[in-house]
Parts: structure tokens; sequence; C-alpha cells
């Protein structure tokens, strides 16, 4: 059974997440394909180079970025979810309750470059990701005077992103 | 003075799956013009207080805006004391008085949930979390399961 090394660069591009693609290299050839079709396209790829009969033989040996494209969907799906669900509520601290917020907070540091991917995506609209941010990195980047100017707020978070290494 | 006979589409709120559930008594014919777009960049704690710069919550992880000086708690005591900070004393209701602001806080089971400000011309207005906010007639109209009802009132001089 043949070991390929595939999807190897597989990412979300955190400066267009909104396309929702992902970059992936199978045995060197490059491919760029939504997370919905991610896995129909990389099967497909495989079979393109390697024929029917080979692809039936290869192990995956480095398929963490694939993890990587599938929590981003995971991601994107709780972001709808929790919008949907959160109505007029008036407070932050019922928001983060609910339990769409409650899965992207679990999901740890992994969500840390898709929130601020968000964010940035956001611009002159940030929504309400502070509360995650603060808890999963145990961090708090946004100054006193800033607090509550959701911009400002969205600012100081994607600073703290680059020097961290998340963006 | 009220003259929707239905929501208007700017008021993106009577569209959300749950509005009914929530705000079971609020009626177009209750509610005003002037509808501002949702936003998440004040909440309506925020615009009680006259304030579309930064959204109020005392939460603890320090990321909103909170009056300071006073304790970061979902407490009825630490919200009036926020207001007390640009100088609203409690009162006994929302009649209006001239050359009197007054604000309200909505509980539901002790706890703050809603605030609205009363106009000069006897109606008031309420900011529906990150949506739009509107004047209405009364304040029973938003009272229901979400906001609770009118809990404590507030006043203090035009300044």
């Amino acid at each position: 059974m043949p070991n390929i090394e595939c999807i190897s660069t597989c990412k979300i591009d955190p400066a267009i997440p909104w396309v929702e693609s992902t970059y992936g290299t199978v045995a060197g050839e490059d491919f760029v394909a939504t997370c919905d079709e991610f896995e129909d396209e990389r099967r497909g790829l495989l079979e393109r180079i390697f024929g029917q009969d080979d692809f039936a033989n290869i192990e995956f040996v480095t398929d963490a970025p694939a993890v990587h494209a599938v929590q981003y969907a995971k991601f994107k799906d709780l972001v709808r979810q929790w919008r949907n669900e959160r109505g007029a509520k008036s407070s932050v601290a019922e928001m983060v309750m609910l339990p769409s917020y409650q899965k992207i907070m679990a999901m740890g540091p992994d969500a840390v470059p898709f929130i601020l991917a968000e964010l940035k995506a956001e611009g002159d609209a940030p929504d309400h990701w502070f509360w995650a941010l603060a808890a999963i990195a145990y961090e708090n980047p946004v100054p006193s005077q800033s607090r509550g100017r959701l911009t400002e707020m969205a600012k100081a978070w994607i600073e703290w992103g680059h020097k961290a290494g998340y963006v | 003075m009220f003259k929707w006979a239905q929501w208007p589409p700017e008021f993106t709120l009577a569209t959300t799956a749950d509005f009914g559930r929530d705000f079971p008594n609020l009626r177009p014919h209750l509610c005003e013009n002037d509808v501002s777009p949702g936003t998440h960049s004040y909440n309506c704690i925020a615009w009680a207080a006259s304030d579309t710069t930064a959204w109020w919550e005392p939460d603890p992880l320090y990321q909103y805006y909170w009056p300071d000086g006073v304790m970061r708690d979902y407490t009825l005591s630490a919200y009036i004391s926020a207001f007390r900070t640009i100088g609203y004393e409690l009162c006994d209701d929302g009649t209006p008085e001239s050359n009197v602001e007054k604000i309200v806080i909505f509980t539901l089971g002790g706890r703050p949930k809603h605030a609205a400000r009363l106009l000069q011309d006897g109606n008031w207005t309420s900011k529906f979390g990150d949506f739009e906010d509107i004047k209405h007639a009364d304040l029973d109209c938003v009272s229901g399961p979400l906001y609770g009802s009118a809990h404590r009132f507030m006043k203090r001089p035009v300044s």
C-alpha cells in the first residue's frame, strides 16, 4: 500500500474566508475547492492522478489540513445557527450561552483563526466574537477606553492575532 | 400618531422566527416610525442611556463598556448604579414630567433584561438587541418572555 503525502498545504485563506475555499495539494498538484466540495474534489484528483485501482490502495498519511477544512465548515455552520437563534437578546452573556456559540468556544484554539477571519470579514460591523476570543485565549488586548466600541475591539483583537501568529 | 398597519420591511426583527414568541404583545399599531438600522454597535442599555457609541454590558471578561466604579454584575442593583453614573435616580413611575428624562429597567426573574427611554412626547423608545430601535406607545407591548416586564423607573433633569 503506497503512502501518499496529500493535502499538505490545504488551508482556509483568512483574507477571503467568506469564499469558504480550501487550497490543497495532492501529491504535488494544487487544487481549490469549497468546503462542501472538499472531499469530492480531493477524491477526484487522486483518482485522476493514480487511477481508480491505485486510489483504492492509497493510505492518507497527512490529513490534518482536511480536518482543518472540516472544522471550518463546522464553524461556519455554527455561526449561521447562532445568528438565527439569538433573536433580540440584549446581553452578550445570554447570546453566548446558546449551544451554537458554546460549541464554537468548545473548539478551543482551533477556532481562533476562524473567528479572527470572521472579524476581519465583518469590517466596520463586527459581531460579538470577543467573549469567545477572551475565553479561549485567556487574554484581553482591548484597552479600557475601547471597551464596548466594537470596531475598536475588533481592531485590538486582530492586532493581537497578528502578534500571536493566528492571522 | 401611530400609523403602522403592518410591520415595515426595515423593522427586520419582525421577520425573525421567534418574534411572535418573544414579543407577544408587540403590534404595529402600537409603534412608530424612525426605525434606525440594526447594529451591533450599541444595545438597549446604551440606547436608554442615550449612548450610541458603545455596547453597555457588565461582562466579567472586560470586553464591553460598563461605567467605572460600578460592579460588573448582571444584577438590578448594578444596572441602577450604572444609570446613576449619568445622573439618573430612582423614581416612582414612567409618567412624563417637564424637563425630566426617564428610563425604565425591565427584569425577568429579578434579572435585568432590557431598558427603554421615555420620549418627550410620552412614548417610549427601545433598541432590540442587535436589531432596530423603535418608538412604542407603552411598556406592556415590549414585555414578554424575553424582556420580562417594566420594573424600576429612573429619572434625571433634562440637560
